[in-house]
């Protein structure tokens, strides 16, 4: 019986444990090592479940033994935002704020993956309350960027994407509300899916913003994604999807200007641009098209985040100030002073947008722009200079991914290149809405054009 | 409420919350706000949903 492939795909090793080529057992083992050789220097990981895990890997093995398999996800080890309730752990959002008793029930989302045979490793480290797109501010400190251990992972579900970018886990659970998965995936280089709004229960986790709410999952491949979507989304056929999908002629893919690629990185600029020419010459046409509104973005979003998330926290905002980070006490409080008429004109931006993005995606099978308009930045840094423009770190970060949790289209950032200091990068498709699963299947057949000459130089 | 008169609302009650050195996040917030204010996105056709009542007041506050 060979030993588990290091870092390979959950389609890679599946097949391996399907066919009784490895123990799920040492599937388990392998990630459980890994946390404890890296978890000190990276903080990840909030708490391990390494007991739990080996029963059920125990489990799953007799079963397989019994001739009873479940299916790709049967035995594979996977990682959970610490936002999302799972039975037998306290949910801590990273927060002074929240109790240690653990939670009774699985958020439904967990319990599909569980019935699909998958193993809940551990809880990972976040952003105070998913309102953060750094991991500086979180109870258990920062989760640090394993490409370079002075930056951030990007966040707010930071310690997923480090779980999934080091073999510490085959995939993670994340949430995103303004970019929380994708923009971890793109400062970590690995893959996540933001779907179209409201596919994936969002009962059993802490909300952030409830109109903006998403769960998905980080992975390291596009059809690692499209297994753990077809999962959660209860669209699972017990198959492992194909990896090996070919382009379609005329493939059309359209380039948002202006606001999208006005300000950014030079390296990212040209990993970008780099991409472009590579989805070109695999048979692509790229067309420009607008989003006459999107200079409006940020002010609808924080428009609608900011008073939503404060209904949530007004409570404890009141009784245990001191108890939140003082970034996100200073969010929350400034929730409480959007008046309603501004509330209102964001709702109705948001509309607009979402028909804006709808009218682009007319004649596009996807658009195409960066996830980040910078590489991971240094941990202490406010501000971000992209040309003439100097902008707050946060409001950088947000500035590609935002759009779309206010139209609730389908997103998956994917990795794209890297900066001349081996940073990675990662680009954007964003599908028509409530097809998510053509969104993915498109990606599959673009993510060999899209990443190139992937390297990746974690720490180990 | 005119935008300054919020402004100055906002800039007193977030000090009352105790929190220091929020000059940044809170000029961001502002600008955002008069950005908002005013936006022409009334003027355009409506989406698939219900179309909202024009403003009686076309100009920012």
């Amino acid at each position: 019986m060979s030993k588990p492939l290091p870092n390979c795909s959950i389609v890679e090793i599946s097949a391996l444990i399907k066919s009784q080529s490895v123990k799920v057992i040492d599937v388990v083992e392998q990630c459980l090592t890994k946390i404890s050789n890296l978890n000190d220097s990276l903080n990840a990981f909030i708490a391990i479940s390494a007991n739990s895990a080996r029963e059920a890997a125990i489990f799953f093995d007799s079963e397989i033994a019994d001739g009873k398999y479940r299916g790709p996800l049967h035995g594979i080890p996977i990682s959970v935002k610490d936002i999302i309730n799972v039975a037998g752990t306290a949910t801590t959002a990273a927060s002074h704020v929240r109790t240690t008793t653990p939670s009774i029930t699985d958020a439904p989302l967990i319990t599909r993956l569980r019935s699909a045979g998958a193993i809940i490793i551990g809880k990972c480290n976040m952003h105070e309350f998913a309102f953060g797109t750094t991991g500086e501010d979180s109870a258990f400190g920062p989760t640090r960027n394993p490409h370079d251990l002075e930056r951030s992972p990007g966040g707010s579900s930071g310690g997923s994407a480090v779980s999934v970018a080091t073999g510490m886990a085959y995939a993670s659970i994340g949430t995103d509300t303004g970019g929380s998965i994708r923009i971890p995936a793109a400062a970590c280089g690995v893959v996540g899916l933001k779907p179209s709004f409201g596919e994936i229960p969002c009962e059993g986790i802490i909300p952030l913003s409830p109109s903006l709410d998403h769960g998905g999952p980080i992975t390291r491949t596009v059809t690692d994604a499209l297994l753990l979507y077809r999962c959660l989304s209860e669209n699972l056929d017990g198959n492992a999807p194909s990896a090996s999908a070919s382009i379609r002629p005329e493939v059309q893919l359209g380039i948002p200007k202006a606001y999208f690629l006005e300000h950014l990185d030079t390296d990212v600029r040209r990993a970008f641009d780099d991409t472009l020419g590579r989805l070109t010459t695999a048979g692509c046409h790229l067309r420009e098209v607008d989003i006459p509104h999107a200079d409006l973005i940020p002010a609808t979003y924080l428009h609608i985040i900011l008073p939503e998330a404060y209904a949530y926290h007004a409570q404890t905002l009141q009784e245990c100030p001191n108890k939140y980070t003082k970034g996100v006490r200073t969010r929350l409080a400034m929730g409480q002073y959007i008046l309603a008429e501004d509330y209102v004109r964001a709702q109705h931006g948001k509309k607009v947008l979402r028909h804006e993005v709808d009218t682009a995606l007319t004649h596009c099978d996807a658009l195409v722009l960066p996830t980040l308009p910078i590489p991971a930045p240094q941990f202490g840094r406010d501000e971000v200079s992209l040309g003439d423009k100097v902008d707050l770190v946060r409001s950088a970060m947000l500035r590609l991914t935002q759009l779309f949790n206010l139209t609730g289209h389908p997103v998956l950032s994917i990795p794209c290149g890297q900066s001349l200091n081996s940073l990675p990068v990662g680009l954007q498709l964003v599908g028509v809405r409530n097809r998510t699963d053509e969104l993915l299947q498109l990606a599959a057949a673009l993510e060999s054009h899209i990443v190139g000459n992937r390297q990746t130089n974690v720490v180990q | 409420m005119t935008l300054d008169s919020w402004k100055q609302l906002l800039k007193r009650a977030i000090k009352n919350h105790g929190i220091d050195d929020t000059d940044s996040p809170i000029e961001t917030l502002v600008e955002a706000t008069a950005k908002l204010r005013q936006a022409d996105w009334y003027n355009h056709a409506d989406t698939d949903t219900e179309q909202l009542p024009k403003p009686s007041i076309t100009k920012p506050l």
